[in-house]
């Protein structure tokens, strides 16, 4: 019994190391060549990965109990993840960006996670509302309104989800009339990431009235500029996590938007609403990874600190046994997200 | 001032947070699959030579760096961080693990001499092995003055300000240029290598022409090793074999 604890207390000190993936009990790894898919990171993976890992450390980690005990918008680590390169990472590079698939962004991701998921939602959620533009966006619409986003940095949001309907997008109500050149918007829309930081939303509206057409046709996408007339931004929701990411209500009362904006044509939104989620929800999953990890680092660390019953944390069954399944989740969530 | 050419040279080593392992045969320590970066120092002094380019006191930065293959990541990460030019001076695997202090002060004696550069940074020391002589050595050998441990390093018209830190305190030196600079601790706080700068740089090296020069020395024509280096049996990290490459040859 005694020389469990005592291996699972040296285990757990490893694993509470920094780098704790990086840690070999075997004196080499063997690298025999061999058929199949190599799924070792690339030389600049890694580096991403170390940029990412040690602003996340270095810079997110100290500041993340302030902002959540604020409540603050993170400015100032935004801006510096942005000068890093961390941020608009699927941007062309015809628009000024890095042109990165969504492995690298998940990369990423997990790595910004792991230091707090508010500062990674906010940095999140603009590749969000950038996907349908880079899914569905001409070259006039990429080049402004992505190059916006290289030059400055500046937030977008993606409003889609309505207080009538988020899971159901097909049953959301903001209606958009087309009059002469323009759309006129009218609806409501709820828990809006970023929606009080943007420069610019993306909004999935119903421009088919009739009821009986079918969703891929009644619903169009459009790029809106947040200092539109009409645009209401509601007050900041207090969530119970993430609390210093920005999710708001936005009311749309009379917004006009150009015909230049409408992405594709009209009865087109539906689809590139689907297509924005494909490519967006991996990176959600990776920053519940992050997360994940940090919590079991927090966790090792503690048990290995605190003493109860004249004993450490990790000597007691208890919470060795917890910590056990944290790790046995650790890796099924990572297993199951690779 | 803006004319002058800096060399800084980096070493690649384990990652300061990895928990080292000692091989179960003893004669050292586990670098297999091991997570390795750029020595801490080093990237101070890359950090430095790159301010000083930014501040146009110096017009090019030339990153260095001594062994097998794998340094190339870290010469593609001086890159990133701003340098202009790597060279790789390729040591076969092989013989990497007898390349010491004094074998290193020779190729960069002899790199700083053929590139004809002002200024020679270095960290002060490596986080593997604690030497603390490369940068000496190399200024014993080039004949130039050095300014170890700097905490602080400026230009004042054609002479180097230096201001080390020493058991007693600082201590100022002002060093005629060419000279070799150690970084300490307190001389910078490193930049990040940014994502697009990283994207740039990640083709360098291999067989790709751009900025990079192999050492044209006859290091891999596997002349009898010329130098030997005998080393106490360290008990646990066990006795390194008495070798060294023929960088005797390289050195003429």
């Amino acid at each position: 019994m005694a020389a469990v604890f005592s291996r699972s207390c040296r285990v757990l000190k490893s694993v509470s190391r920094f780098d704790w993936r990086s840690q070999h009990t075997k004196a080499a790894l063997q690298h025999e060549p061999k058929l199949g898919f190599n799924f070792e990171l690339t030389e600049q993976q890694k580096e991403f990965q170390a940029t990412a890992r040690k602003f996340a450390r270095e810079e997110i980690i100290p500041v993340a109990a302030e902002y959540d005990k604020s409540g603050e918008y993170p400015v100032p680590l935004i801006k510096r993840a942005w000068e890093l390169g961390l941020m608009n990472t699927h941007i062309p590079e015809s628009c000024g960006g890095l042109g990165l698939g969504i492995f690298d962004a998940c990369l990423i991701t997990e790595e910004l996670a792991y230091g707090c998921t508010g500062v990674q939602t906010a940095i999140e959620a603009n590749s969000l509302g950038q996907m349908p533009l880079l899914i569905a966006g001409n070259d006039q619409q990429q080049k402004k309104y992505l190059g916006r986003l290289t030059e400055e940095p500046l937030m977008c949001a993606y409003c889609v989800t309505e207080p009538v309907a988020g899971s159901d997008v097909a049953g959301i109500k903001t209606k958009a009339e087309r009059k002469g050149d323009e759309y006129i918007i009218n609806g409501q829309k709820m828990w809006i990431t970023n929606g009080g930081k943007a420069n610019w939303y993306f909004l999935l509206a119903r421009s088919d009235p009739d009821p009986k057409t079918p969703a891929n046709r009644a619903f169009t996408g459009f790029i809106v500029e947040a200092d539109t007339p009409g645009v209401q931004i509601g007050r900041k929701e207090l969530n119970m996590g993430q609390r210093c990411s920005d999710t708001r209500g936005i009311v749309f009362e009379d917004v006009r938007v150009p015909k230049e904006n409408v992405l594709i044509g009209e009865g087109a939104g539906f689809k590139i609403a689907m297509g924005a989620f494909d490519k967006t929800r991996p990176p959600v999953a990776a920053g519940a990874v992050g997360l994940a990890q940090r919590a079991l680092d927090e966790a090792t660390k503690y048990a290995l600190e605190r003493k109860t019953f004249g004993k450490l944390l990790v000597e007691i069954y208890e919470g060795t046994a917890q910590i056990q399944r944290l790790i046995i989740a650790r890796e099924h969530i990572g297993r199951y997200k690779n | 001032m803006a004319e002058l050419r800096a060399l800084v040279a980096v070493k690649r080593v384990i990652d300061f947070a990895v928990k080292i392992r000692v091989k179960p045969d003893k004669t050292g320590v586990v670098t297999d699959g091991v997570k390795h970066s750029m020595n801490p120092f080093c990237e101070i002094a890359v950090e430095e030579a790159v301010r000083l380019k930014e501040k146009k006191l110096v017009k090019e930065v030339i990153a260095v760096s001594c062994g097998p293959a794998q340094c190339q990541e870290t010469i593609r990460t001086a890159l990133a961080m701003g340098a202009d030019r790597g060279i790789h001076v390729e040591v076969p695997a092989a013989e990497a693990d007898c390349l010491g202090p004094l074998q290193v002060a020779r190729v960069l004696a002899k790199l700083a001499a053929k590139e004809k550069v002002d200024l020679l940074l270095l960290g002060k020391q490596a986080i593997d092995d604690d030497c603390n002589q490369t940068g000496q050595m190399t200024a014993g050998l080039l004949d130039w003055p050095q300014g170890t441990f700097a905490s602080q390093v400026t230009l004042e018209g054609d002479k180097l300000k230096v201001e080390r830190e020493i058991d007693g305190g600082l201590e100022t030196l002002r060093l005629k240029l060419p000279a070799v600079v150690t970084a300490d601790l307190r001389l910078n706080e490193p930049r990040y290598a940014t994502l697009p700068n990283i994207m740039t740089w990640q083709s360098w090296g291999g067989g790709c022409r751009r900025g990079r020069r192999r050492s044209s020395s006859p290091v891999n024509s596997g002349c009898p090793c010329a130098e030997s280096q005998e080393e106490e049996d360290r008990g646990d990290q066990g006795r390194r074999p008495g070798c060294g490459p023929d960088l005797q040859a390289l050195c003429g």
